[in-house]
């Protein structure tokens, strides 16, 4: 396979604009008047920068943000509240486009599209079996110990969107990959009673039928305009963690190996290990979690069994299977599938 | 954390200035003692106490407002303090063995401690009337980092220990709750903004105390949903409280600064009974199937729009 020709960027290249989704949460901050200097304290911004409006900031700085941010405000209703703002947001031509789809498939279309823009944290990824459709959410930066937060937030932002533009609470179902927190009731009130947790990867999955169900919209003129600065602005960029996963994912079914890996992307091992260390991952977690990810697709919309995931995932045994599945997830497979598997027949 | 102290900047004025008198006058009148005539266990425990006795002087103040109640406890303690101070200035200073100095020793700490108990017993009638005024927002316990920063209401937390304190307490009597949800909240904070959403839940909060009885307690669960607790109420009147604060939020004329019409807003609620114990087995639900059965009449109680 030949090396693929992306821009790729990694989270110390200044990348994401600090008055789009960022400068949402610090506005929350503030309403508890909280000193700008404390929460962008270790960050090396200073507030002018942000309001100025054309500050770059780095995903390390990001994070950082993040996570003064939820130091300082203390209560467990952040994230939520961070996601009810994140979208369709004011992104320029990006938010737009986003808040004049015709219905949810496009939605989904444009987020995917413009991700870096839109989503800059984590990936949509969108899949579809013959009954639902599911986006998985993807750590494009290696979040490291934010990753619920901005998981929790993504999601609710994301309902909250469908929400807004349909003008009727859509039947989501969530799936989180951390387990169930002490703060249950904030996922009740603000995603709804179909909220599971430990599942291994973070989805959301809706009955296709809502997919084309038409939403609010007045005219195809403003998103014509917003689609076609939306195709000047954004150039085609893919994070360094997502460039590796993709890779992995893509080779699922040969065992690669760190080298392999490393020379596909033409450096040195030592170099592709410090490269991961710096976004928070190492070679067997991405490994891990592609494989999980791979035999739940295959399970939920292939229907596959216990032993048809572990052939194709070259493993010999099934004990061995289950045991590198407990690795992966904490769990047993069919434990996990108890949680996972959505009705196939039954209306929702 | 400290931001009343600046409120007694006075009273540490003038405890500093009496230190210094204090010090000044010793030596005027006594002499230095010798290293080996120190004390130091008695230095260590009378020291140790005096600076104890600082720190609580630092928290009542840093604690409270001005007024007569501070002044009377920050009273008390400053004469403590200052007889265990001078009783440290004594190991380090030889005094002559006069009358008069031997009985300001002795008289200030009986005064510190009358003052200190007057204050008590005003603080006392001070905290009466301040737990007044939280009535329908605690109940039986008190648990200040359970609350609510934005409505000083108890949290999801505070609400199943109270829940369970009711289950544990109660024998025979109904017990209804309400779990109230805000419609299309997220619509009003998408328009108006989040600080003048947290403003409409505030003030959302203060209608429904307003319109609880004395003995009902009110929780923010979460987000823009309420809890309410009625003891000993029977389904229907429990019913009836619920479509009395239906009416009160209905009516409440909501000011934004962005526009000139009042945004008037809606409550979905829902309205269970505590199953009260059946034929043979007493056990009551419990609070996580209560809490399950109440968000669930909630989704019934909301208008169901067409899409």
């Amino acid at each position: 396979m030949k090396p693929i020709a992306l821009i790729c960027y990694e989270n110390d290249e200044i990348i994401y604009a600090a008055h789009h989704h960022a400068a949402l949460l610090i506005d929350l901050v503030q309403i508890k008047n909280i000193n700008s200097h404390k929460l962008l304290s270790g960050t090396g911004l200073f507030y002018q920068d942000i309001i100025s409006g054309n500050k770059l900031i780095t995903g390390q700085q990001y994070l950082r943000l993040i996570q003064n941010a939820q130091n300082l405000y203390k209560t467990n209703d952040l994230s939520f509240r961070w996601g009810h703002t994140l979208w369709p947001g004011h992104y320029d031509c990006f938010s737009q486009l986003l808040g004049n789809c015709k219905n949810l498939q496009q939605t989904l279309q444009v987020l995917s599209k413009y991700r870096l823009q839109l989503s800059p944290l984590i990936t949509p990824i969108i899949t579809q079996d013959s009954r639902y459709c599911y986006i998985q959410w993807r750590d494009a930066i290696g979040l490291g110990e934010q990753k619920k937060f901005v998981i929790e937030s993504w999601m609710t932002g994301f309902s909250a969107l469908c929400r807004f533009r349909s003008q009727q609470k859509l039947p989501w179902h969530f799936g989180f990959s951390h387990a169930q927190p002490k703060y249950q009731e904030q996922y009740q009130v603000n995603l709804g009673e179909q909220v599971y947790f430990d599942l291994g990867i973070d989805v959301m999955a809706i009955d296709k039928v809502y997919l084309h169900q038409n939403w609010q919209h007045e005219t195809s003129t403003a998103y014509n305009i917003a689609l076609r600065q939306c195709q000047q602005a954004s150039a085609n960029t893919v994070s360094f963690i997502e460039q590796v996963f993709n890779y992995i994912q893509t080779n699922i079914r040969q065992s690669l190996t760190l080298e392999d890996v490393a020379n596909h992307f033409k450096m040195s091992s030592a170099t592709f290990k410090r490269k991961l260390k710096k976004h928070n991952s190492r070679f067997q977690q991405l490994q891990d979690q592609a494989r999980l990810s791979t035999a739940l697709y295959l399970y939920q919309c292939n229907g596959f069994s216990n032993s048809q995931v572990a052939n194709y995932l070259n493993y010999n045994d099934m004990p061995n299977y289950r045991r590198a599945f407990k690795r992966w997830s904490g769990r047993t497979p069919n434990n996990l599938k108890q949680d996972l598997l959505m009705p196939t027949i039954s209306p929702v | 954390m400290f931001s009343l102290l600046k409120l007694h900047l006075n009273k540490f004025l003038l405890i500093a200035c009496l230190l210094i008198l204090s010090v000044l006058v010793s030596l005027s009148i006594g002499e230095i003692k010798y290293w080996a005539q120190i004390d130091w266990l008695d230095v260590a425990g009378e020291g140790g106490s005096a600076i104890a006795l600082a720190i609580w002087i630092v928290f009542i103040l840093g604690s409270r407002l001005r007024g007569r109640v501070t002044n009377l406890l920050a009273l008390g303690l400053v004469f403590m303090f200052f007889a265990f101070w001078q009783d440290v200035l004594d190991e380090f200073i030889q005094l002559p063995n006069t009358v008069l100095w031997n009985q300001m020793e002795s008289i200030t700490m009986p005064i510190g401690i009358l003052l200190l108990t007057y204050g008590l017993y005003h603080w006392h009638q001070e905290q009466l009337a301040l737990n007044q005024q939280l009535r329908k927002r605690e109940l039986v316990f008190r648990e200040h980092r359970a609350f609510d920063q934005l409505t000083l209401t108890g949290q999801a937390e505070y609400l199943s220990q109270q829940l369970i304190t009711q289950k544990n307490t109660r024998h025979k009597q109904s017990l209804v709750f309400l779990m109230l949800d805000l419609n299309n909240f997220s619509q009003f904070n998408r328009q108006f903004g989040n600080t003048e959403g947290d403003r409409l839940l505030l003030e959302v909060c203060e209608i429904i105390v307003l319109n609880l009885r004395q003995q009902d307690l009110i929780c923010r669960y979460a987000g823009d949903r309420f809890a309410v607790i009625l003891p000993d109420t029977s389904f229907t009147l429990g019913r009836q409280i619920a479509a009395e604060l239906k009416q009160a939020v209905k009516h409440f004329a909501f000011k934004v600064p962005q526009s000139s019409t009042s945004q008037f807003q809606s409550l979905s609620i829902g309205c269970v009974q505590w199953k009260t114990e059946q034929m043979h087995n007493r056990q009551l639900e419990s609070t996580e199937q209560l809490l399950e059965r109440v968000n669930l009449a909630l989704l019934k109680d909301k208008p169901i729009k067409l899409a």
